[in-house]
């Protein structure tokens, strides 16, 4: 395994093979995102509950996969950066760091207006919300940190052992549903014993996280190669 | 190694006793304490509410405050290079300094909630109010103890602390206050909880501080 990787941590080689991959995945992000949203805006049928404002849930749901996802790729990045010792990998849990804050501003916004007509109020403190919160302020507290070693080569390994540290809040967010008695609902797609959404639902929500996923690596394959090419300028501007 | 471990906890207690760390700690909560009534305004019904949760975001705000100096110093004038060259392990080096943390943080705290609690709201004695501070101030300083270790090498200096610090408090004061407030005097289930917290947090979090203190030093 580390053999394997040792050929892709030369970050010239690792920029040749992300080129192609982030072009690939803009293209497929905006079909993606383009289908789902069609779909999900004129072809989905209305709850028989929330009616209309159900729509939502399309950009709600998948952003906070999207969020969760993130957080879980810089936990295993800095945890491969503590045990290995790659300093490729320590970039690429910086820079997915911003990308998570977004998607995870995008969830708290769009949750709060989808709970001002079904729930009657745009926030509650309940178990769920409270701890997506917390992923939030986490993520800025990551983006503090790394910001305040600016001038040092020390942040990394504290940045790493921070995000470590911080991967206590994922199990919490996942399980808070079920643990607690929440106004939030229960998980209804990734659960044992399949989905309890019907198809006609769940096959945009799929094809919009989807679309989702990619725009999450793009995004985040464009912030690698510009700290690359910012790392590398500087070490060129250093050396003369 | 007991000998060692004492004498390394006497000299983290005269740093912090005769350095004032630790009489700033109690008067800071006794200040930040003082927040609490001043903002009641005239309810009487507010001041019984508020006053065990004024309590305890007392306690978490002089734990942060004293959070700072913990590792600081001793890694700036070289102690703990001096301890890495004299083979003194770690774990006991960490052990001292977070009892030292309790002892200034926590236990002055504990003893004089009681007294704050009848001066805050005029009810007497809470059973609960003390066991939850008794079982919550540790888990504080142990959390604390690594994010104070990951600062080390940074110039800028204490409110990130501070920031990265209070999302993982969040649980104890959740948990703490939900047992505090309790008026039955039987163990309940947010007590249970605190208990595990502190018994996984003794063996979890000194053992990430010396991964992260062996990182920065060397």
């Amino acid at each position: 395994m580390i053999k394997y990787l040792h050929k892709y941590a030369n970050p010239n080689n690792f920029l040749r093979i992300i080129k192609p991959f982030r072009l690939i995945s803009l293209y497929l992000a905006i079909l993606l995102i383009t289908c789902g949203l069609i779909m999900s805006l004129f072809f989905s049928p209305p709850d028989y509950q929330q009616s209309e404002t159900v729509r939502i849930m399309y950009i709600h749901v998948s952003s906070a996969w999207i969020s969760l996802l993130a957080y879980v790729a810089i936990f295993f990045f800095s945890l491969f950066y503590i045990i290995w010792k790659f300093p490729l990998f320590i970039l690429i849990a910086k820079e997915v760091t911003t990308i998570g804050v977004t998607f995870t501003l995008i969830t708290l916004i769009t949750g709060s207006l989808w709970g001002k007509p079904t729930w009657g109020t745009y926030w509650v403190w309940d178990a769920r919300l409270t701890s997506f919160l917390i992923l939030l302020f986490i993520y800025l507290g990551l983006i503090f940190l790394e910001k305040s070693f600016k001038y040092s080569s020390q942040g990394d390994s504290s940045f790493a052992y921070l995000a470590v540290i911080g991967g206590i809040n994922l199990p919490i967010i996942k399980f808070s549903v079920d643990w607690w008695n929440t106004l939030h609902q229960p998980a209804s797609v990734i659960r044992g014993g399949g989905p309890t959404i019907s198809s006609d639902i769940l096959t945009p929500l799929l094809i919009m996280s989807l679309g989702t996923v990619f725009l999450f690596v793009y995004l985040t394959l464009t912030n690698i190669i510009s700290a690359i090419n910012e790392k590398k300028l500087i070490a060129r501007a250093s050396r003369k | 190694m007991y000998k060692v471990f004492l004498t390394i906890f006497k000299k983290e207690l005269k740093d912090n006793f005769l350095n004032n760390k630790a009489w700033f700690t109690v008067a800071f909560f006794l200040l930040c304490l003082l927040v609490f009534p001043l903002s009641f305004g005239a309810s009487s019904n507010l001041q019984k509410d508020i006053s065990i949760p004024a309590i305890w975001i007392s306690a978490l705000f002089a734990n942060l405050i004293a959070l700072d100096q913990m590792y600081k110093e001793d890694y700036s004038d070289g102690t703990f290079t001096y301890y890495l060259i004299n083979n003194i392990p770690f774990s006991i080096v960490v052990c001292a300094k977070c009892l030292c943390h309790w002892f200034f943080s926590g236990l002055p705290i504990i003893i004089l909630s009681p007294f704050c609690l009848y001066v805050l709201s005029g009810t007497s004695f809470s059973y609960n109010l003390i066991i939850t501070l008794i079982i919550g101030t540790p888990i504080l300083t142990l959390i604390g103890s690594p994010l104070s270790a990951l600062m080390l090498g940074s110039n800028v200096r204490g409110p990130i602390l501070t920031f990265i610090t209070l999302p993982f408090y969040f649980p104890i004061i959740i948990f703490g206050i939900m047992g505090a407030s309790q008026s039955n005097y039987n163990f309940n289930a947010e007590l249970y909880l605190l208990l595990a917290m502190l018994s996984i947090g003794i063996v979890i979090f000194p053992l990430l501080t010396i991964k992260i203190l062996k990182s920065t030093i060397n």
